[in-house]
């Protein structure tokens, strides 16, 4: 694995909440609150976190769906943020985003063969005609689907080859990065096991990279190198797949991970229950935001916010009293 | 009376619609145990949310059970009167849903929804109503009961409407709730939080569940015993050790392993091929030919039946039946 | 090997030739269960088919005076009898029917293009752009139609050829109906544009224009087509009322406006019925038939608005 692909730095994105008569600005939602990492060349990193932690929110930001509000993003060492509009279409080519939601993310008045050759005509690539027709069809069948797909509108399909759809679409301009928010969330367990399958061939046959966005933790331990834990806007941990699931040091992580089911009824292992609500972003917490929730908070941590540490070897965790 | 609280026999729900008749749910049998928890496992489109609709007979046109009996307490509720059926939802058998914004009236405060249960089926005075309502909002473990009586549905988090839904549905004590995907919804630690109180509540007051879900890891924490759903079918039907240590349909073997498990490291997950059949289109022989690894030629032109291949558990497969033989 | 394959793929077609519906047969096929739909749709079918077929089914001309035959009542040679100038009236309402509908078609495409322009610009862009558009919108919308109307025809109506006033009629009438359409295909693109395949959009890096006009739009052809076919039964109200006072499209070019305009003076009124009669009746039959069909779309566009 070569060296950062991507770099993030003190990503904020800050929605504003108007209120009143003349809709004047009475708060913002933190959505995301100051999030830095980096993805290698090839590398997947997954982020996890439960609703409304600003884990799609971050993964927008970083294509400018969402105009970031501060920070630095640079992919390859390109400037993003400060991107001119020429230089952000040249951008687009490399980074592309595949959605959750597989009804919503397929325009229903467009054929999947006009959904898929839109981009390449746009971009200049190819002119209509046979040569498209070919890529288009080749595109489809790297995907999954079959050459008779082309004239079909989204609405024909189900939700595991809307989402293939959706992948061939990301595919287009031949991007090296991609962010993949939820991307298996809406599927039926057989047909999750499909995508993700096919995700993988493709980063091991493309060389792509991944920013893997999800609230599934199994699904996220599977495909991924590393992984970052988001607790409301902010990254609590971050690390190798392997020491997070092994030697999860933050609290949130603990929880989150001993909360999920697992398929197996003799294991009852003993569950972290997290006492109350996941707090607003609009007002989060002082200090440590999960201090709330905490089992082990101590008056620190209502006070500081912690800082992100270093414990080990790429193990980053915020929290005061983790070792 | 039965030793059973809920005896389905052979219930068939069918959909009249333009296109052909869908079988939703195509001849379904289970039983639940008084206090006993089943779950209901299947992908969308199997006919597990179809079948608890039958059970509360809410399917809606142009949906129609059409045979079969479905004994509650002893008592067909098939023959029962539109009337009668009402006094027993809500009050005898009560459900909660995956979407707990719509299903709570956004116009009402929650605990006047409670209160009109209670008043309904339980003759109570308004005092009494909201007495008990607000016990009701402290068992399930709802902080400032007294204040959150008072609040509209839009006030309150996710998990915490899930909780009004149960203190909703289980106020009247109802000896079966039925729970369709209860917790789909919500985080992952809060579905942690809901399915830790539905385990406490179903020891405390002894209510039957039927939960209906497409998550195995919920099934395996929650369940006594657990049917497996495919096509409007019952394809396995099994205590849940029993399910999970020996699954027999190549159905259910495929669902098992198609979960990314969290101590396993393989790269690729084993899948099952293909996607579920247009309702219209059923294969002719068993439903999950097509997409079956181990399927013979049998299978191509019969359908099985269940049948028992060990104490208490019945596999509808040609294939798992003979190898037992 | 390979034919094992292929045998696999050709299962997996037939297995996915479900029913293939667009979204225009799904359409269609909701349309039809609505009886008093499709009798609108039949209706309007043949008065068009009639009135474009005017020359064959009928051997006068529209403007052919005839002094010696006027003011005859419904007879064989004359089916809805003659006016004043003895024109043949059956001939006059058909070529009538000719103005008064392309009236309609022609001020509802005015309508359908300010519409799109207004609503998809505004609608996309939001801010500024969309507070400037919409007020200009608010401000036609709130124009009393008649008073503008009356006011407009009389200043220009004296300047032009009456050919050119029915075309003046045509634009004011489009015009003063395109704020309802721009606001509404504006709160259908504002939630339009939320969607992912928009945000897919961006992604992909397509110009603006290309996401108003290719991706926003055409998911809001349902609405405007039914939308356009009200506003089709609207504005030949409109031309009606319009011509009915006599500030419309005058004679000599008829049209069912100002052929009703005969039940003003009382002993037409009285004793020549069939000089109102027919004129007024078709209007009703043409807004009847339009306003049934486009109901019956709406309801079949949106199958939950009816439920």
């Amino acid at each position: 694995m070569g060296q950062a692909l991507l770099e993030v730095k003190n990503l904020k994105k800050y929605f504003p909440v108007t209120g009143g008569f003349f809709k004047k600005t009475v708060g913002y939602i933190k959505a995301t609150d100051d999030v830095s990492f980096k993805i290698k060349e090839g590398e997947t990193l997954g982020l996890v976190g439960e609703s409304g932690c600003g884990k799609s929110t971050t993964g927008r930001a970083i294509l400018r769906l969402h105009e970031p509000t501060s920070g630095e993003i640079y992919y390859k060492g390109k400037d993003v943020i400060n991107a001119s509009k020429n230089e952000m279409k040249e951008l687009r080519r490399e980074m592309q985003i595949v959605f959750q939601d597989p009804y919503s993310s397929l325009n229903p008045r467009m054929t999947v063969g006009q959904i898929i050759s839109e981009p390449i005509v746009q971009h200049g690539f190819m002119k209509k005609g046979k040569e498209l027709e070919d890529r288009v069809c080749q595109l489809l069948e790297k995907c999954g689907l079959a050459r008779y797909h082309i004239n079909r509108y989204p609405h024909q399909f189900s939700g595991g080859q809307r989402q293939r759809i959706g992948i061939a679409r990301a595919l287009t301009l031949n991007p090296s990065f991609i962010v993949a928010d939820e991307p298996v969330s809406a599927l039926d367990v057989s047909i999750q096991s499909q995508v993700l399958n096919l995700m993988m061939d493709l980063q091991e046959e493309l060389g792509l990279s991944y920013l893997f966005i999800s609230h599934d933790l199994s699904v996220v331990r599977h495909i991924s190198n590393r992984v970052g834990v988001m607790y409301l806007g902010s990254l609590v941990e971050l690390s190798s797949k392997k020491e997070l699931f092994q030697d999860p040091k933050h609290p949130y992580t603990r929880a989150l991970l001993s909360a999920i089911p697992v398929a197996n009824p003799k294991t009852k292992k003993k569950q972290i229950i997290l006492k109350g609500d996941i707090p607003s972003n609009v007002n989060p917490p002082s200090g440590c935001k999960f201090h709330t929730r905490c089992p082990y908070a101590e008056d620190i941590c209502k006070e500081q916010v912690p800082e992100f540490r270093k414990l080990g070897d790429e193990h980053f965790v915020a929290c005061h009293l983790a070792k | 009376m039965s030793e059973f609280l809920l005896d389905v026999k052979n219930v068939k729900t069918h959909f009249f619609t333009d296109k052909g008749v869908v079988k939703a749910v195509d001849g379904v049998d289970f039983k639940i145990k008084k206090g006993e928890t089943l779950g209901i496992v299947g992908e969308s489109g199997s006919g597990k949310s179809v079948t608890s609709m039958s059970v509360m007979q809410l399917v809606e046109e142009p949906g129609k059970t059409i045979e079969g009996a479905i004994k509650f307490k002893g008592e067909d509720l098939l023959q029962k009167t539109t009337e009668e059926m009402q006094t027993i939802r809500g009050n005898e058998i009560s459900m909660i849903f995956q979407e707990p914004m719509t299903s709570l009236n956004p116009v009402f405060k929650v605990g006047e929804q409670i209160m009109e249960v209670l008043m309904l089926h339980q003759d109570m005075s308004r005092e009494e109503a909201k007495n008990k309502a607000i016990e009701m909002l402290k068992i399930v473990g709802i902080p400032r009961a007294e204040r959150v009586v008072d609040d509209y549905p839009h006030q309150l988090s996710g998990g915490m409407r899930q909780r009004v839904m149960i203190a909703m549905a289980l106020a009247c004590e109802p000896s079966l709730l039925i729970a369709d995907e209860p917790t789909t919804a919500l985080d992952v630690t809060i579905q942690a939080q809901i399915l830790q109180l539905m385990n406490e509540l179903k020891k405390k007051l002894g209510t039957a569940i039927m939960l209906i879900t497409h998550d195995l890891g919920v099934v395996a924490q929650m369940a006594d015993h657990v049917i497996v759903m495919y096509c409007g079918k019952v394809v396995e039907d099994a205590p849940v050790e029993e399910l999970f240590e020996n699954p027999s349909h190549p159905y259910t073997k495929g669902l098992m392993k198609s979960i990314p498990s969290l101590d396993d490291d393989k790269r690729r997950l084993d899948s099952i091929e293909g996607m579920v059949p247009h309702p219209l289109r059923l294969p002719k022989g068993c439903y999950f030919e097509p997409r079956c690894p181990y399927a013979i030629e049998k299978c191509k032109t019969h359908k099985p039946e269940l049948k028992e291949i060990a104490s208490g558990h019945k596999v509808s497969c040609f294939v798992a039946t003979e190898e037992v033989r | 090997m390979k034919s094992e394959a292929i045998k696999k793929a050709d299962a997996q077609k037939k297995n996915e030739e479900q029913e293939v519906v667009g979204l225009w047969e799904m359409v269609w096929a909701n349309f039809k269960k609505n009886k008093l739909a499709v009798f609108g749709l039949i209706a309007i079918s043949i008065l068009i088919l009639l009135v474009i077929l005017a020359p064959i089914i009928t051997p006068y001309e529209r403007d052919a005076v005839d002094l010696l035959n006027a003011e005859q009542p419904p007879s064989m040679s004359h089916w809805l009898g003659t006016d004043e100038l003895g024109r043949d009236y059956f001939t006059r309402i058909l070529y009538g029917g000719r103005i008064s509908l392309k009236v309609g078609l022609f001020s509802v495409g005015v309508s359908l293009v300010l519409g799109i322009l207004f609503g998809g610009v505004s609608g996309f862009y939001g801010g500024w752009i969309d507070n400037i558009l919409m007020r200009i919108a608010e401000i036609i919308y709130s124009f009393p139609f008649l008073p503008l109307a009356i006011t407009l025809s009389a200043i220009l109506g004296t300047k032009v050829s009456t050919e050119n006033k029915m075309y003046m009629v045509m634009v004011i009438i489009g015009v003063l109906r395109f704020p309802g359409l721009a606001r509404m295909i504006r709160g259908q693109i504002l939630t339009l544009r939320e969607q992912e395949f928009m945000q897919a959009a961006t992604a992909l890096g397509l110009s603006d224009s290309r996401k108003i006009f290719r991706h926003l739009i055409p998911n809001t052809f349902a609405y405007i087509i039914v939308n356009a076919t009200l506003g089709v039964a609207g504005a030949i109200m409109s031309e009606s009322a319009l011509s009915f006072l006599g500030l419309g499209v005058v004679p000599p070019i008829p049209t069912w406006g100002n052929m009703v305009t005969y039940a003003t003076r009382s002993y037409v009124l009285k004793n020549m019925p069939w000089l109102w009669i027919p004129p007024g009746f078709c209007i009703f039959i043409a807004v009847m038939s339009i306003n049934l069909m486009g109901d019956g779309l709406r309801d079949a566009v949106d199958p939950k608005s009816n439920r």
